[in-house]
């Protein structure tokens, strides 16, 4: 999609990410003032030993403040800067519509509870705000998020994909499909597959249309939750997902993996990459991992984190289930599980 | 040892950095969206729809990268 903005939100974007760079070299820096501390299991008293060896740290003050502003700033100028260029925009969604890609909508949608209302990384509306799809797809993740995070989270969606091996799966299920950019790695990584994606927020079906319609691809985007997604039982070969588990509770997750083991057909493969669980953490970053949640409207991290996805797999049905991290930062956190062929 | 008092005045530091650093930038601003007008040329709307080169994004890009440690880095109290 071809779009410039304006000299406002460019610029605002530009020092917003550079400013997060800025707070996460200081969190560097107090890191390693803190690697001698003998820090306790309960995370109340680890917290609280935290707070008191950097009571007279203005770095980590600084950095908590900073932090704290991205958290609540990003979505607002990021809204802003799409604000300033929507009316050249909007021609551009409109044609868009057309194409090989259509969404099957749900005009009656019964939003999970866990889910309504719920701002998530602290964007007012969340994913159902107008235009959030593009925000989030075209503003927030290339322009303010990929410039700070090690590894490219683009190319990470398509390199996570070589754990299949080189099996084909004919038929395939992206559950949380949210903007489109795994189920864009999918498509490239199996061409010749079917593809379909299941997602709640519609605005963030729309922007997945637009990028499989701009590329002429054909995708089924349909609007239901991952755990109930009205779909016909044993009809996907592969069903995966990209960091939708820690936007979810505990329980949702586990109704999931159920909806995956329904969905797959046997001997299929459930194929699930999100964060890192806190037993793969030091205690350290266990911590920095729950403030960072909060800071960053992550309201189920927590929960997330704390699972043993391999076990919660085994538990539904699956076997041959494992998970483990992917490189040097054990990133992304790869769960696989196959369906028990007949 | 950092009282409350003592990271008031560091920020308070850091943001006569940043207002300093904002005039000087809103002041020639001005001056040359004034010289451009006189010369005839609407310096609003260029400034507005310009998109910056690659040699022009890292200039930014440093730039950026220097009024961040200028403005702010007194914040970091971690090494002597």
């Amino acid at each position: 999609m071809e779009f410039q903005l304006k000299q406002r939100g460019r610029a605002s974007i530009d020092i917003a990410a550079d400013m997060a760079g800025f707070a996460g070299r200081l969190t560097g820096a107090v890191n390693k003032t803190l690697t001698t501390l003998d820090l306790a299991a309960d995370m109340s008293e680890r917290a609280s030993q935290i707070q008191a060896a950097t009571a007279d740290s203005n770095a980590h003050w600084f950095s908590k403040s900073m932090g704290e502003w991205s958290g609540v700033s990003h979505g607002v100028i990021t809204a802003e800067a799409f604000e300033e260029i929507k009316d050249e925009l909007l021609p551009q969604f409109e044609t868009l519509r057309d194409g090989p890609t259509q969404i099957e909508a749900n005009p009656d949608i019964a939003y999970p509870e866990y889910w309504e209302g719920v701002d998530f990384h602290r964007t007012t509306g969340g994913w159902v705000r107008e235009h959030q799809g593009f925000i989030h797809g075209e503003l927030i993740h290339p322009l303010y998020v990929a410039r700070n995070f090690p590894g490219g989270i683009f190319k990470q969606r398509y390199e996570v994909l070589a754990e299949l091996g080189e099996r084909h799966f004919p038929r395939i299920l992206e559950l949380g499909t949210s903007s489109g950019h795994f189920t864009l790695q999918l498509a490239k990584r199996f061409p010749h597959s079917d593809i379909t994606g299941v997602e709640l927020g519609l605005p963030m079906l729309e922007q997945a249309q637009r990028l499989a319609n701009e590329r002429n691809l054909k995708w089924r985007l349909v609007q239901a939750a991952a755990e109930d997604s009205g779909l016909p039982s044993e009809s996907y070969d592969l069903v995966a997902s990209y960091i939708l588990l820690h936007e979810l509770p505990e329980s949702a997750t586990h109704a999931v993996f159920a909806e995956a083991y329904r969905l797959l057909a046997p001997g299929g493969v459930m194929f699930m990459s999100d964060v890192r669980p806190f037993r793969d953490l030091d205690r350290l970053a266990e911590w920095r991992s729950v403030d960072g949640a909060l800071r960053g409207g992550e309201p189920y991290w927590c929960e997330a984190a704390s699972l043993d996805l391999a076990q919660l797999a085994t538990d539904i049905g699956f076997v041959d289930a494992k998970s483990y991290g992917l490189g040097e930062y054990h990133y992304p956190w790869v769960t696989i599980a196959t369906k028990p062929a007949r | 040892m950092a009282t409350a008092d003592a990271k008031a005045d560091a920020l308070l530091t850091m943001l006569l950095n940043v207002v300093q650093e904002l005039w000087i930038v809103k002041d020639r601003q001005m001056v040359l969206e004034k010289l451009l007008a006189d010369a005839g040329i609407d310096a609003g709307r260029a400034v507005n729809d310009y998109q910056p080169d690659a040699d022009m994004a890292a200039e930014l890009s440093a730039a950026r990268k220097l009024l961040l440690e200028r403005c702010l880095g007194s914040a970091d109290d971690t090494t002597g």
